[in-house]
């Protein structure tokens, strides 16, 4: 059996459609990556879709007028982990030989919300109790500057990075460029985090890989997934310390290990900023920098476009926005297009090995419910 | 086999004083809050009186907008080893200090039910 690899990607827009439905977006993205693979609909033997807030079967919804002929639709939704992870169940089932070709998307059409946080568990313990998701990295940021491993300015620092970073970024429609004193005098959400420091919260988009086993020509080289890990929260009802992102550190002890790699062979990554600090916390967990060196690290230029390991070259979900179901395959799509030298402005120059990382949904006892990290090269 | 329902009270009036009701038991032998809402099988529930004090680990003050006034939320940790979190009321200038004790005080969730909340002791009642 060949090594399944991503030979085509596609993405739409991020930003606010409310006149387009998340299926329009899904079906805009697949037809895009099939181009790009140089694969015909009809070749595609099974289809992965990440969706996290639309209705049931989001995945025959956005497919049936692409006329599929009656493939295999896998649904999945892992909250803001669901792409991710059906990129990791199609990857299972094409190792297993199960299919040769198939595409895996994500979607989600915040628009339709209204806006506001993304809509939590209402029988939850915690959720009744007013929490929500900024709360939580909020509460999680403001222990850690009360340990010292963190600032005020840090904080806001990463805000002005990635939205730098998203500036060069076409998709990112709703980036606009900022500075530290304006994160910070932006409205509180949840202190200590502003309105600046919280990925915008109604965004729609969607992205789409094809994956084969087959040996296929595309537009660009075929990528290599060399570690792919999904993992679940711990229970964990007792006094845990809420500034170490532990499954994370988990995942990515997995992912290295599969890919055997380590985390100074990166060399681009994406991960999940839905808020500044989660950035932080990810440096330490993903092993670029010793616990309470993440400020040091981002003020090194390090993380930066130009630094030793770019993070959220794309400008993340800061910059771009985070309709769940599509982030984990988005992220995907930014570093298959940074390893094959596609990404013009943003490019990170050299870049060999990618990283994503992605967590999922907010649940009484649990860190995260969800984080899934895939490892790619060409 | 089908799991028995508990319908346990999470919280309990001592005089002047309130503490939280949290649970262990052979399956899940750490003591958890909230407490356990079912068992399996014929499993035995401790129950486990904690606070009325405990020590704010953490909290923040969220700010909903569109004229809804913010509200705090808190992370606290109680002895034996468990954390529970809760609204957070009381004065909030000066911003609470983290590592502060705080007690257990009545309060109602939004459709009037009776829970808890966390309430920073001051002075020299700490």
């Amino acid at each position: 059996m060949n090594e399944p690899k991503i030979i085509g990607v596609g993405i739409t827009d991020f930003g606010r459609f409310p006149e387009l439905t998340e299926e329009a977006l899904a079906q805009s993205a697949i037809l895009e990556a099939l181009s790009d693979a140089g694969v015909q609909m009809a070749e595609v033997q099974a289809f992965y879709c990440g969706n996290a807030i639309g209705a049931s079967l989001p995945g025959q919804r956005a497919l049936r007028e692409l006329h599929t002929g009656g493939q295999a639709v896998y649904n999945i939704d892992n909250a803001c982990s669901s792409g991710a992870t059906a990129l990791n169940a199609a990857l299972s089932a094409l190792k297993a030989g199960q299919h040769d070709t198939v595409v895996v998307f994500g979607m989600d059409h915040l628009s339709s919300l209204g806006g506001g946080p993304l809509p939590l568990g209402k029988r939850d313990w915690n959720n009744r109790r007013g929490m929500i998701m900024p709360a939580l990295y909020a509460m999680r940021a403001q222990r850690y500057l009360h340990e010292g491993g963190i600032t005020l300015e840090a904080l806001a620092d990463i805000a002005v990075k990635n939205r730098r970073h998203g500036m060069l970024n076409p998709v990112a429609t709703f980036c606009k460029p900022t500075t530290r004193e304006e994160v910070l005098a932006s409205r509180p959400v949840a202190e200590p985090l502003t309105l600046l420091q919280c990925c915008p919260a109604v965004v729609d988009g969607a992205a789409a890989v094809v994956l084969s086993t087959m040996p296929r020509s595309g537009r660009a080289a075929p990528v290599r997934v060399r570690g792919s890990v999904v993992q679940s929260g711990l229970f964990e009802p007792g006094i845990m310390d809420m500034t170490e992102a532990e499954i994370t550190a988990r995942s990515a002890r997995i992912a290295y290990e599969q890919a055997g790699l380590g985390p100074e062979d990166v060399d681009v990554i994406e991960l999940h900023d839905a808020f500044t600090i989660s950035e932080l916390l990810y440096y330490e967990a993903l092993g670029l920098c010793e616990r309470g060196g993440a400020p040091r690290l981002l003020a090194s230029g390090a993380t930066t476009l130009g630094g030793r390991v770019p993070v959220n070259p794309s400008g993340g979900l800061i910059a771009k926005g985070h309709p769940p179901g599509a982030t984990g395959v988005a992220q995907i799509v930014e570093l298959c297009e940074q390893l094959q030298g596609r990404c013009g402005k943003r490019q990170v120059v050299g870049a060999r090995i990618g990283l994503s990382q992605v967590t999922g949904g907010g649940i009484w006892g649990v860190d995260h419910a969800a984080c899934s990290i895939h490892i790619l090269s060409l | 086999m089908r799991p028995h329902t508990r319908t346990p009270k999470h919280f309990e009036v001592r005089g002047s004083e309130m503490v939280l009701i949290a649970t262990r038991s052979s399956s899940q032998p750490t003591l958890r809050f909230p407490p356990a809402e079912f068992v399996h099988g014929d499993e035995e529930v401790e129950e486990v009186a904690i606070g009325p004090r405990g020590v704010l680990y953490t909290y923040t003050v969220v700010h909903p907008g569109k004229g809804v006034e913010p509200y705090a939320l808190a992370m606290v940790d109680f002895e034996p080893g468990v954390r529970a979190f809760g609204r957070l009321c009381g004065p909030l200038q000066p911003a609470p200090a983290i590592d502060s004790t705080v007690r257990v005080v009545p309060f109602a969730l939004a459709d009037g039910t009776p829970d808890y909340a966390f309430e920073v002791v001051q002075g020299d009642q700490a």
